[in-house]
């Protein structure tokens, strides 16, 4: 599915992925910042082709993560959608500190006030504590069981609508504090 | 402020025991160093010690003792 607007934040805006987007993808899911997500292979005509079924698939939504100049900085993903529920993926950012917490807080945003849903489900790497305890102040609650998921030791979690308001006003304050 | 209160203040913002940071501990391996934290980081120095850093800045710091130094007055 594309998403047709740009989400406008205060150090970065996300658009959905162009088919033009694959080499800056296949160079950042090639890179170490990846050794938590799914390998993509190396071949941009294959992630071009994976970007044109993307945009076709329903329930699936995926963006650029830009900085304020225009230029790309990462990736960010809410998949798997249905019966209200979803789960953010596909995160991977050179970004900075303020804009990788900012780009969590759209993304989170636009899957509990634009598409609606009643809560975000999903694994987490279990050696991925960086952003383990990021989604835990977002809300997250995690099952403390590690589960074998595609070869990789993952953590079930769990973000309620309810959870994530209560959460969301220090969030934005300290995103409005840094620079 | 002795090394063990500030120490105090950064367990506090990263939602962690008391007693559970070193100042020799490697921040890559500190659970609660994420990226709310290294925000919450910039507001302390600021409120605090009156230093202003960004958040490119946080990046570069590697053990729990390179924020220390941050928060000599």
């Amino acid at each position: 599915m594309v998403y047709e607007h740009t989400i406008q934040g205060k150090t970065v805006t996300l658009r959905a992925v162009e088919l033009s987007d694959a080499p800056f993808i296949v160079e950042i899911r090639n890179s170490d910042l990846a050794k938590h997500l799914h390998a993509v292979g190396t071949s941009v005509e294959a992630q071009e082709k994976w970007i044109a079924a993307q945009r076709q698939r329903e329930g699936d939504y995926y963006f650029m993560m830009l900085d304020k100049e225009g230029k790309p900085i990462g990736t960010v993903g809410l998949s798997s959608i249905e019966n209200g529920c979803g789960e953010t993926s596909r995160f991977i950012s050179y970004g900075t500190p303020l804009q990788n917490t900012e780009t969590n807080l759209l993304i989170t945003d636009f899957a509990f006030e634009t598409v609606r849903l009643e809560r975000i489900e999903g694994y987490v790497a279990a050696v991925n504590i960086g952003v383990i305890s990021l989604q835990k102040k977002f809300g997250y609650v995690f099952e403390d069981e590690i589960k074998e998921k595609d070869g990789m030791g993952v953590r079930f979690a769990r973000l309620d609508r309810e959870n994530y308001l209560n959460k969301r006003p220090k969030i934005m304050r300290m995103i409005e504090r840094a620079e | 402020m002795s090394e063990r209160e500030k120490l105090a203040m950064l367990e506090d913002m990263m939602d962690l025991d008391e007693g559970e940071l070193e100042a020799d501990m490697l921040l890559e391996e500190v659970d609660g160093w994420d990226s709310m934290a290294k925000l919450s980081l910039i507001v302390l120095l600021d409120d605090e010690f009156g230093k202003v850093i960004t958040a490119d800045q946080t990046k570069q710091l590697m053990y729990v003792k390179d924020i220390l130094a941050l928060m000599e007055n």
